[in-house]
Parts: structure tokens; sequence; C-alpha cells
């Protein structure tokens, strides 16, 4: 994550700046049966902090609302509302308590800590900086100029101050927000340890489900879910870590288990539309349409005015093929433009009437801007290519193993759309709910492949294969290239060649093309050349044969391997070129967010060491004079 | 949008484009291409308005610098499989002039699905090799023999294509055989008796299996 966008998650930096240690639950829960039955605005506000600490969102807004009213003047009972509208997520709610607790007590430091967080949520900087000098010398004011620093991109700094204060008085609050700030400049093994710091201090939940996302991002979600859990357990009337752990779950494709977490999130805020909506999404990735427009229905009534959740619900209606009625509520004006244009093109597209689709998409593209716009003139020239008639297939495939690169889906090749057109059910291992979209497009019933824990990797194939029925033609959608690092697909191969199964296989854009691509453009990487073409290995395999590595050829090597193996490659890159040269790196291999860095020689071990088990490296050729 | 687009479109054209880059060439004012096959060009310019056939790298970058919108297509994949783009890219790296590469599939992963073949794992082969024509008639020795060679260009003559063959069999065993794709189909056949025409790929398997792979030949 970027530090501004780490910085858009307000509610995180106001939760390590809190934290709540396992104490701190005892304190608070005592506190709450203590002002239990009190009803004047004093400890209104007291047990609403405490509900609000204790993930009990909604009960905490409603004693705060009731405190507001009994003392409207008290600039506590309008900023801890705040804070609780912060914590659950309400970012617009909050601002506008906190600007009421500050006009009406300039003076009071903790409500100029809580102003800051929030406008530095809102991506105001000047404004929290302003309120940070207005909060004085307040300890925890230490945390939000750091955070505030790695706003501005000047991480460096707010480091500098974070080292500074934990050299005094380290806390769990500090190791987690300098953990935040090095996540944010991709220091995945730093910010861990830090966090790994901060839980020992003080354990708290907030704590604990940062570092979960840290473990998850590094590709240790099983631990990562121990976090989530324990989360759960200092926070057992919150529907955050249950969230969180759906989400994991979800990313690694254990659907029923996301879809359980989900439920336990639900039961602890039945009527919130967001989470509605979001378990509505996992129903669609997994073509449960009925449940997701049972559950977007609901979120429809909780929030009538959302033209999200309209869209959403009418989209999971088209998919369901009511075309009819999707259309009539479009020509009614239940959605806006341009996604009325946007659903038009879709509803045509899943018809079979392509070259109408087109205009659809084009005007809802001329219409919108950004991702969307680029979306919409996707989906338009996927129109017009399955719109012109398809080369006469002699014998089609029972199965087609289709990779739709990195970019996906706007990086699938002319020959798998027009195979994806020809299916009647689609396997994805993607779990992009983008991917899930763009497959909606086509006539067929979309199907996600869902791990089982402890399964042996064959078994998923095994489903899908029972799935196969003469007639039928199936396709199963992988990310990048499905015979580069894809056990499945030679599970796949390996089965369809036992039960004689026809099938077709379609190359894509790979990390190897791209790794190599990012390399060769960067402008350090000059003219240097070596023979024109290049070698491509796995990294244990290299080390294993190193005279396979000749420096004046450039390499591609996958760096899937422990740290000792990854040393072993550092040293012979090492003793093969200058340390002076380049090497790159393409690290977050699949749908994690693709990081490109370049690393001196001499520093190559460190980074290599620091980057996710996914990275692909780029060696260029040695460049002249080198030895 | 950038000046200069250079993209690849695969090995078969137009199986093998992606759709991106049909997008961002279907974008720009004059698209370059040095597509020998007639109906690949054909194909393109039922998306892109106005093709030309590029005189050079010069020339390419010369347009560009007007502005507008230049796209660079060229077979396979753009920074690995074609000269031309290569030194496109290099000269507007020089000159500071925008441009945006856009990736494609190389002969390395077309050939992977054509012949069922992995890089990875304990199934798949562990190191791979991808070389031009051109590249090999320079050097024979450029290519190892301990890894598996995909062989290819997309406009070499018959003659130079088997020169290079020529070059390549005595680092093999006698009667080593390889995989050659072609436009029109594919065939298995010892080195030296294979025939490729302008646009083809190879496939040669190692000289000695490679000791983790698994995957059949």
């Amino acid at each position: 994550m970027s530090p501004a966008a780490a910085a858009g998650e307000g509610r995180n930096y106001l939760v390590c700046l809190i934290g709540l240690p396992p104490n701190g639950r005892k304190e608070w829960s005592a506190e709450l049966a203590r002002l239990e039955g009190k009803n004047d605005a004093a400890s209104l506000r007291r047990a609403g902090r405490a509900l609000s600490f204790l993930g009990r969102g909604d009960e905490a807004l409603k004693a705060l609302d009731r405190a507001v009213k009994l003392d409207a003047s008290a600039a506590e009972s309008w900023a801890w509302r705040g804070e609780a509208h912060l914590l659950a997520g309400r970012p617009d709610e909050a601002r506008r308590d906190l600007d009421k607790a500050v006009a009406l007590d300039k003076k009071w430091a903790w409500g100029r800590l809580l102003r800051a967080v929030i406008l530095l949520t809102g991506g105001d900087t000047d404004g929290a900086s302003a309120e940070l000098k207005a909060a004085g010398t307040e300890p925890e004011a230490v945390l939000v100029a750091a955070l505030l620093e790695g706003q501005r991109g000047r991480t460096r700094a707010g480091l500098d101050a974070l080292d500074r204060e934990l050299s005094r008085r380290p806390s769990g609050p500090l190791y987690a927000v300098r953990a935040l700030l090095r996540l944010g400049q991709g220091e995945l093994p730093g910010g861990l340890a830090d966090l790994q710091e901060a839980v020992a201090l003080e354990p708290s939940a907030w704590i604990l489900m940062r570092r979960a996302d840290a473990l998850n991002r590094s590709g240790f979600y099983r631990e990562a879910l121990k976090d989530a859990a324990a989360a759960a357990a200092l926070l057992p009337d919150s529907p955050e870590p249950h969230l969180q752990a759906a989400n994991i779950y979800f990313d690694q494709a254990f659907y029923p288990e996301a879809l359980a977490e989900m439920e336990l999130a639900l039961e602890r805020r039945p009527d919130d539309a967001d989470m509605l909506a979001r378990r509505a999404r996992f129903h669609l990735v997994l073509g449960r349409l009925e449940e997701a427009e049972t559950g977007l229905t609901r979120a429809c009534a909780l929030a009538p005015d959302s033209a999200q959740l309209r869209y959403e619900r009418l989209n999971v209606i088209a998919l369901r093929g009511r075309y009819g009625e999707v259309l009539k509520a479009i020509k009614a004006g239940a959605l806006q433009s341009p996604f009325d244009s946007y659903l038009t093109g879709y509803v045509l597209c899943r018809k079979g009437e392509r070259a109408k689709a087109v205009k659809h998409f084009l005007e809802a593209a001329e219409r919108s801007e950004g991702g969307f716009a680029e979306r919409c003139r996707f989906y338009a020239l996927v129109c017009r290519v399955l719109s012109k008639p398809e080369k006469k297939v002699v014998d089609r495939p029972q199965f087609y193993l289709c990779g739709v690169g990195i970019h996906h889906p706007y990086q699938i090749t002319v020959e798998i759309l027009r195979a994806l057109d020809a299916c009647e059910i689609l396997y994805n291992n993607l779990g992009d709910p983008q991917v899930s979209e763009f497959l909606g497009l086509f006539r067929a019933e979309v199907r996600a492949v869902t791990r089982v824990d402890n399964e042996p990797a064959m078994g998923r194939v095994q489903r899908i294969i029972a799935g196969l029925q003469i007639g039928r033609t199936t396709g199963f959608v992988t990310r990048i290239h499905p015979f580069i690092y894809r056990r499945i697909a030679n599970d796949l191969v390996v089965v369809c060649e036992e039960k004689k199964i026809t099938y077709q296989a379609f190359g894509a854009v790979s990390l190897t093309e791209v790794a190599w691509g990012l390399g060769v453009s960067d402008s350090a990487h000059g003219a240097q050349r070596g023979p024109f073409g290049l070698r491509v290995f796995d990294l244990v395999h290299l080390i294993k044969h190193p005279g396979q590595f000749e420096a004046a050829h450039p390499t591609i090597v996958y760096a899937i391997a422990n740290d000792a193996d990854r040393r072993s490659f550092a040293a012979l890159v090492r003793e093969r070129l200058d340390p002076e040269q380049n090497v790159y790196f393409l690290a977050g291999s699949g749908d994690r967010e693709q990081e490109v860095v370049s690393a001196k020689v001499k520093d190559a071990e460190a980074k290599l060491l620091s980057l996710d088990l996914g990275t692909v490296m780029y060696v260029p050729p040695r460049q002249k004079g080198n030895s | 949008m950038e000046q200069l687009i250079i993209c690849g479109l695969g090995v078969r054209v137009p199986e093998e484009t992606t759709l991106e880059t049909l997008q961002a060439l279907a974008d720009c004012r004059v698209v370059y291409t040095d597509l020998a096959d007639k109906k690949a060009r054909a194909w393109l310019s039922e998306y892109c308005a106005n093709i030309k056939t590029p005189a050079s790298a010069a020339a390419v970058l010369k347009d560009a610098a007007k502005g507008g919108g230049v796209g660079l297509a060229v077979w396979g994949n753009p920074q690995s499989s074609s000269r031309l783009s290569r030194d496109v890219e290099l000269g507007a790296q020089k000159a500071k002039l925008p441009f945006r590469v856009y990736g494609a599939i190389s002969p390395i992963g077309s050939v992977f699905a054509r012949s069922v073949s992995f890089l990875g794992g304990d199934y798949g082969y562990q190191g791979i090799q991808s070389y031009d024509v051109s590249t090999i008639l320079e050097d024979a020795k450029a290519a190892t023999t301990e890894l598996p060679l995909v062989l290819y260009a997309e406009a070499e003559t018959p003659a130079r294509w088997k020169e290079a063959l020529k070059r390549l069999a005595p680092n093999y065993p006698a009667g080593h055989k390889a995989r050659l794709y072609r436009p029109d189909g594919e065939t298995e056949g010892e080195l030296s008796a294979l025939k490729p025409v302008e646009r083809s790929v190879i496939l040669i398997p190692p000289g000695a299996p490679l000791e983790t792979r698994k995957t059949k030949w």
C-alpha cells in the first residue's frame, strides 16, 4: 500500500492511537458494568467510548447520541461520537462531530488530535498539521505527526520521529505506526517485525488485525487468520475481525469459510447495507446468484438512496437472465448516467447482441473517466471482436485452459475471448470481482474453484473434471500464463489425458515477459543487450547448475525459494556481475499489487530477501567492461 | 496519451493478440507494423484506420515526435522478439519521447501452450532459453544444449533457417528430435529434417534430459 493509500485508512490510525490491550478490554468492560443504568451525559459518554472500543459500534452511537442530546455544550460529547463514527468507518459523520467539538473547546488537546486524524484521513495534510500544532505536546501527537509526514511523502522524517520516540518509551502503538509507514514503503519484513514488537508489547485487537493484514500480504495467510481469530476473541461483539477473516479466506479461495466468517460479521451488525453488499459480492463470485439478489434487495431497502447498490442488484438480475426486467428498470430511470448505458450494453452483450452493445459501452465511456471508462471501452472492444464472424471451428474440444495475463481481464487474447464465448460452463480461480463481472458478459454459467483446507492439489482438479458434461463445452480461467508456475493447470492436463478428455490450452502474457520488459524499459538499463534472447530459470535449479547462468545473457529468475537459496543466488550474481550494475525485481505476483524495484548488484541480496515469494528477477546482461 | 505506443501482437496473429494491445493501437493516429503476414495486416486494419510499413526505427521516432499518438505493432513480444521495436524503444528513451510498451505473448509463452509444456514446480522445466534465428547465425554457441531452446523468427528465409539448424545440430546428439510450429500446423522431426517457413517457432529439448524435469517430451 502506498503511504497515501495507507493514510486513507484513518480508522486504522485512530485504533493504533487508542489500541485495546487485553487488560484494556477488562477495564472497559468493568467500566461498562459500573455505568449500567446511569443516564447522565458524562456516564453515557463514558459508556459510549467503552462500547466503541469493545467493537459494539451501534450501541456506542446510540449512547453517544443521547449524550449529545443531554449535553450538547460539552466538547467531549461530540468528540467521542466523532471517534465512534470514525471507528465505525463513517468519516463524514466523524468530521462533522469533530468540527463541532473543536469549535466548542479549542484548547482541548485530545479534540484537536482527533480532528487532525480525521483531516489526515481526508487527505488534508495542511489542516492536520495545524491541528497538531494546536494539540501541543500530547504524547500521542508524535504518532499522528509521523503519519502526516508519511502522507506528505516524507516517510523518512516520520520514521525518524518515531525512532526517537521509540528509544525513549517503546510502545505498541509506536511500533504499529512505524509498521504502517514501513509497509507503505513496501518494506514488508521491516513492517512485520514492527508489528511483532507491537503485539508483544500490547496485543490489542486492532494491532493484531494490522499484523493479520501484513501477514496475509506476505503470503502467510494461516498466521493471518490466527491473528484475526485472536482479535475476534478480544472484540467478541465487533464484526471487524470476522470481516477481515472473511476477506483473507476469500483471497485464498476458501469460499465456504469466507462466507461463514461473513455470516458471523453480519450477526454482529445485521442491518449494515455495506456488509450485506459485500456478502452479495461473495455470492456473485461463487455463482450463487439467487442469494446475491436477496442480499442486495435487503441492502437496497436499508440504503434506498444508494445508486451503487441499485446498480449491483440490477446487475445480478441481468446475470440471472431477466433482461427485460433490467432494461425496463433502466428505462424508468433506476440508474444514473453512465451506469444506465453500461448496464444496457452488458445486457445486450449477454443476449448475444454484440454489435448493438458496442454503442452503449462507448456512451458509458464518454460519460465517465478513470478505470471505469477504461473498462467500458474494453467491453466495447470485446463486443466488436465478438460481433465479427468466427473462423469455423472443426472439432471444438470439451475443455479449454485459459490464462488471462497479469493485467486481467484486459490482457485476454482474441482466441481466448472466442473460447469463452463458446463455453457453457466457466470455472475460474481468480476470485477477482472484476473478472467475475467480465465473465458475466458471456452466456456461460460461472463457477469459482474453491480450495479445501488440507486437500491434495489434485482435489480441486477432480472437482472441476467431475463437473464436465458431455456436449457442454467447459473452460477454466486462471491468472497469468496457465503453464508457468501453475500446478492446477498441470494437474488438469494430467487428468484430461488420463480420462481422454479433449482439451486445448492457450498462452498468455506471463511474468517472464513483464519482468523482462520492466527491466529493459528502465532508463538505467540503456542499450546493453547481450545475445538477442534470454534464459529463464527457477532459482533453486540455477544455484544447483551455476554454469547455466551466463552473465552475458539476459536472464529471468523465478525466486520461489527460501532465504538460504536466495542468499546463494545473490552470491552467484555478485560473483558474475559488477557490484554497481542494476538488477530488477517484479514483486507481488498474481493478483497482488505489483511492485517494480531495482537494486545494485551489491545490494541485491537484501532486496531479494525483503520481497515476497512470488518475486521474479530480471538480471540484465553484464555491462561492457565487467570482468 | 503517450506519443508512442510500442506493442507486440503475439506469435500467432490475431489469435494471440491481447485486447489491451488492440485498444491501444486503435487509439493511434497511425500504426506502423512490419508484419509480413498479409492476413494479419488486414485484420489489424479493421481496428486501426491508418496502417503503414516502417522504413526504419528512426522514421517511426520522427513521426512520433510530431505527436498525436503513433503506434508500432510487431510480431511476438516487443522487447524480446523484435529488434525493430527494441531500437525504437531505445531511440525513444534517448530522445526523451514519452512512450509506453504493451507486453505480449513471447515465443516461449506461445510454445508452452502449444506443446503443453510447463515451467516451474516439480512437474515442469526448471530452465529454458529463447533466441531468434539471427542470434544463432551470429553465434551457434549462444544457446546451451543443457536447456530446452525456443528458436524463432517472424520473417527469415528458409535458407537462413536451414543454416541455423545446421549450425545447431552438431551440438546435439545424433537424431535429436525437435518440434516445429508453423502457421499451417506442427510437426516433429530430427533437427536437420525440419522445414521451417518464414514465420516459425521450434522447441528443441535439451541434449540430455534435465535431472529435475518430469514433463514428458
